[in-house]
């Protein structure tokens, strides 16, 4: 699975290429994200623009990212595409995470003064 | 005026356009030349040119609705009994005529194409037909009012028979349909299922059930278009086909686990794989609840979504939709809906169960207590557990209610609770479709008044002005217009042809009763569909049918409620008095049973076997002298309904009185002119009412008497049977073994069930004035003018029968959904 990381300011923009999370990418997917989040004291922003189809085990990791930062960092997520965002919604993982429409607004809300 | 660039020249219905678009489709879209073609490509070319015709419609229609801003109704229904479709769109379109004279010019005879056709036979029985039926009225009425239900690749099993016991073949219906249908990948949906609920809280705190660890499905629309009488209303029927939630996983695939991968597929196709054979409900089979929860998420986001295109918020959704739920299949809209409001739109609860009371309605179609739905909590926690714990909510809810109404009642509570406690717990769909719903309705006048005392009473007593009655109707476009084009054109030719769509103004035909020429008009078209069924019979059985003999038919679901048995017992009674009492019948007679038995249902699969036995018998022998004949016709289906129901003359609707909610083959046959024996139970009531009692043969105990009998225990079979002589000859015959000698002991099981254990569904009760009745019908079908007035009678008063009637009455009471007309 192809993922870009961006340092802007104190947050950790992380992007995945890949137009589908299901379980057989769902391994990779997790432990790529451990690897750039590390000990999980960042601000995150996973940036969900490129994928089209999530299934439960891509949500799952996305949720153990939440456990990783507890305490320390926080996650955000932006730019989830209608049929990601109907399963977040369906399934009530949208009221878990700071939701933004695109990495702009999400980058403006977390780091007001930049 | 400019001309509109966006849309295409629009098409003309005349024979040469016809043909032309015929010419086309054969060419351009299945790539034949017209010298290669069969009938098959004909047909094809055909419904094509057609479907241009019904888009064009549909498409017109969509936008008359979205102008109106009208209110639309869902028909939620795990069955739709269509049977072919494209007789009765070249009907409604206008254009039966015209296409006949195109065919008629290329040489092509339109009834060779039309036979090319099968059935979609997506339903058991009454209640799938119902849910067809009423979709051709919705859209002759101008309603906007749509079917959602699934695509499902089998549909009913086919009926071979084979030494007299039926044989269940799969009917892979899509391989054979024609292009009538639009599949539309592009307003597909991403379904959940399966999994487990994490408890945590959300950003604010709060208690928040998250839904981890599900499996997707996929539900692929597809749309057949629907046209009313007239043509300038086309409707749809949206089917959901299952998909995984890609053809293959790519990945697996890649990564060397073919099998695996196709797995996967081949597991969530199954959902729309196949129809379950049984016309009463289906317990414990988790791919049912699948099934039905399919449909009701499908559905429920295709309806959503259309909704939140022209709203912001779901304030106005009880405005703007309205769901009826086709017995409790699609119950699970109640609790899926709520989900919907309260997890992804985050409204209150309170304003969320509003919404839903306000939007839903439910109709029940079984008094059968066996037949209620029901879901063991443990299966639906495991297929659908943020449901099962919305539904314990509502419960709880619920409950609280009940108990603020009659405190310390603990009984009542027990009683009403959506969760049957013992003795496995299970959730009760009915009840959650009560619940949840601002309407129930019966199907009858007398099926609507069990179901308040006898059904569910503690719910009519919580919500009284919640009940309702919807009797049931048939469309007279296809049970009247398209199968008895005969009869038909008689009755235009006398009332004119405003029936089509009013079908109270065969009240006109009053007067013509005792008129000889009308009379002998009628008897001539009787006979010609007669003859017509003597063929299908010859073609299907080889069994010779005298055409003078009276036609006594029995199409239905074979139940034992239903009652088959008390028919062939008239038969062997009849039988002996023939060939052991010497008594010649009045009027020769032949006895026509179809039918299919549920898979698994052994003992009506024994009354088919007993049928063909009895018939095998009576049939070879010669001292009969051809005065009775039993013949059962295989494959009872829609298509072969319309060739039995012209040609009966007589009706056997003979259920044990308050098991059947309705019943509509009896209102069809009737309106073909037959004559119908029955009990007093569902809308037989009504149809007495409507006919006259001298117009109809009513026999048998009623559904007060018979409760009384079995509170009292009073009823005592083994009594009758050694008082009645004719009782026990009949009984004895089943027990010596006098309709299977080569198979000895096969039928005592109905000497057992009928003497020893009680006769459930009180066959020797009727069983006299059953027979007795057949006697009068005998001395009365004799008498030519008065069989045929009584005949003329049945048509002329059955207007209350339509399925138009019905659903303005659903439009009217429950949907408060108006037309909206060009």
């Amino acid at each position: 699975m192809k993922i870009e990381t961006d340092q802007i300011g104190n947050v950790l923009v992380i992007t995945p290429y890949e137009t589908r999370i299901d379980a057989s990418s769902a391994a990779d997917f997790k432990s790529q994200l451990m690897e750039r989040i590390g000990d999980g004291s960042h601000h995150v922003i996973l940036d969900l623009s490129q994928i089209h189809f999530i299934d439960s085990s891509g949500l799952g990791v996305i949720v153990s990212l939440l456990k990783l930062t507890a305490g320390k960092g926080d996650i955000s997520l932006c730019a989830i595409q209608e049929p990601v965002m109907s399963l977040f919604k369906m399934t009530r993982m949208d009221r878990i995470f700071h939701l933004y429409p695109s990495l702009a607004k999400a980058l403006a809300a977390i780091t007001p003064g930049a | 005026m400019a001309k509109n660039c966006n849309t295409p020249t629009p098409l003309n219905n005349d024979p040469y356009s016809l043909k032309d678009s015929l010419l086309r489709h054969l060419r351009y879209t299945i790539g034949k030349e017209f010298s290669d073609k069969n009938s098959r490509d004909i047909y094809q070319a055909l419904t094509l040119a057609v479907r241009d015709r019904l888009l064009e419609k549909l498409l017109q229609t969509e936008a008359r609705y979205q102008k109106a801003n009208a209110k639309r109704l869902y028909y939620l229904s795990m069955e739709f009994l269509i049977g072919r479709s494209l007789g009765t769109n070249l009907i409604n379109l206008g254009i039966f005529d015209a296409c006949r004279t195109a065919l008629s010019e290329l040489g092509v005879d339109i009834e060779e194409v039309r036979e090319q056709e099968t059935d979609a036979a997506l339903g058991n029985g009454g209640l799938g037909r119902l849910a067809a039926c009423f979709l051709d009225s919705l859209a002759t009425l101008d309603y906007p009012g749509f079917g959602y239900g699934i695509h499902y690749e089998y549909g009913l099993f086919r009926q071979e028979i084979n030494n007299g016991y039926q044989k269940e073949k799969p009917d892979h219906w899509l391989s054979k349909a024609g292009p009538l249908q639009i599949e539309r990948k592009d307003e597909s949906c991403i379904i959940p299922l399966y999994g487990r609920i994490e408890h945590g809280v959300d950003l604010n705190g709060a208690y928040n059930p998250m839904w981890m660890d599900w499996r997707v499905l996929v539900g692929v629309p597809h749309d057949i278009p629907i046209a009313g009488y007239g043509g300038t209303t086309v409707n749809y029927l949206r089917l959901y086909a299952a998909k995984p939630s890609s053809d293959f996983d790519i990945q697996i695939f890649n990564a060397g686990d073919y099998f695996r991968a196709v797995e996967q597929k081949i597991a969530s196709e199954t959902v729309s794989k196949i129809l379950y054979p049984s016309d009463t409900v289906v317990f414990g089979k988790e791919l049912r609840l699948v099934q039905e929860y399919f449909l009701v998420a499908c559905s429920l986001r295709d309806i959503t979504r259309r909704y939140l295109k022209t709203h912001e918020s779901f304030d106005a959704f009880p405005d703007c939709v309205n769901i009826q739920m086709n017995d409790t299949h699609p119950a699970l809209t109640v609790a899926e809906l709520m989900r919907i409001l309260i997890d992804e739109e985050s409204v209150d609860w309170d304003t969320a169960w509003n919404i839903t009371q306000k939007t839903l309605a439910y109709t029940n179609h079984t008094l059968l207590a066996e037949a209620l739905e029901k879901w063991p909590v443990s299966l639906f926690e495991h297929v659908l557990p943020r449901h099962l714990q919305i539904i314990f909510e509502i419960n709880r809810r619920f409950l609280d209610g009940i108990t603020e109404l009659w405190p310390d009642d603990t009984d009542r509570l027990r009683r009403m609770s959506l969760i049957e406690e013992e003795p496995e717990k299970q959730v009760r769909m009915a009840h959650l479709a009560i619940a949840g719903s601002h309407s129930v309705n019966g199907v009858s006048a007398l099926h609507t008044e069990l179901v308040k005392t006898s059904l569910v009473p503690d719910f009519y007593a919580r919500w009284p002005e919640r009940f309702n009655n919807k009797t049931n109707g048939i469309t007279p476009r296809r049970w009247l217009l398209k199968s008895n084009p005969l009869l038909s054109d008689l009755l235009t030719e006398v009332v004119g042809d405003a029936w089509i769509t009013d079908l109270g103004k065969l009240r006109d035909l009053e007067p013509y009763a005792d008129d000889p020429v009308c009379i002998s008009q009628f008897r001539k078209i009787k006979q010609v569909n007669k003859e017509r069924l003597i063929q299908t019979i010859y073609d299907t059985t080889h069994i010779k049918i005298n055409p003078q003999s009276m036609f006594d038919i029995q199409a239905k679901r074979i139940h034992e409620y239903k009652r088959q048995l008390l028919n062939v017992m008239r038969i062997v009674h009849e039988y002996f008095r023939i060939v052991e009492d010497g008594v010649t019948p009045v009027v020769p007679k032949t006895c026509i049973f179809a039918g299919k038995a549920a898979p698994g249902y052994w003992a009506a699969k024994q009354i088919i076997k007993l049928i063909h036995n009895v018939g095998s018998v009576i049939n070879k022998d010669r001292r009969v002298h051809d005065t009775l004949k039993v013949v059962f016709i295989p494959d009872y289906r829609v298509s072969l309904a319309e060739k039995m129901i012209p040609a009966a003359e007589l009706s056997e609707q003979i259920s044990t009185a308050g098991t059947e909610a309705s019943g509509t083959g009896n209102m069809k046959f009737a309106l073909n002119g037959a004559l119908t024996i029955g009990t007093l139970d569902g809308a037989n009531v009504e149809m007495q009412e409507e006919f006259g009692a001298d117009n109809i043969y009513i026999f048998g105990l009623k559904t007060a008497e018979l409760l009384e009998m079995k509170q009292s225990g009073a009823y005592r079979p083994l009594d009758n049977y050694h008082q009645d002589d004719n009782i026990r000859r009949v009984m004895d015959a089943f027990w010596d073994n006098r309709f299977c000698p080569h198979e000895p002991g096969l039928f005592r099981w109905i000497y057992h069930l009928l003497l020893e254990k009680g006769d459930p569904y009180f066959h020797i009760a009727d069983f006299p004035s059953y027979c007795q009745t057949h006697e009068r019908i005998g001395q009365e079908y004799q008498q030519i003018s008065l069989w045929n007035q009584k005949s003329i009678l049945n048509v002329a008063r059955i207007g209350k029968f339509s399925s138009d009637r019905t659903i303005h009455e659903y439009a009217r009471d429950i949907w408060n959904l108006r037309p909206v007309h060009p």
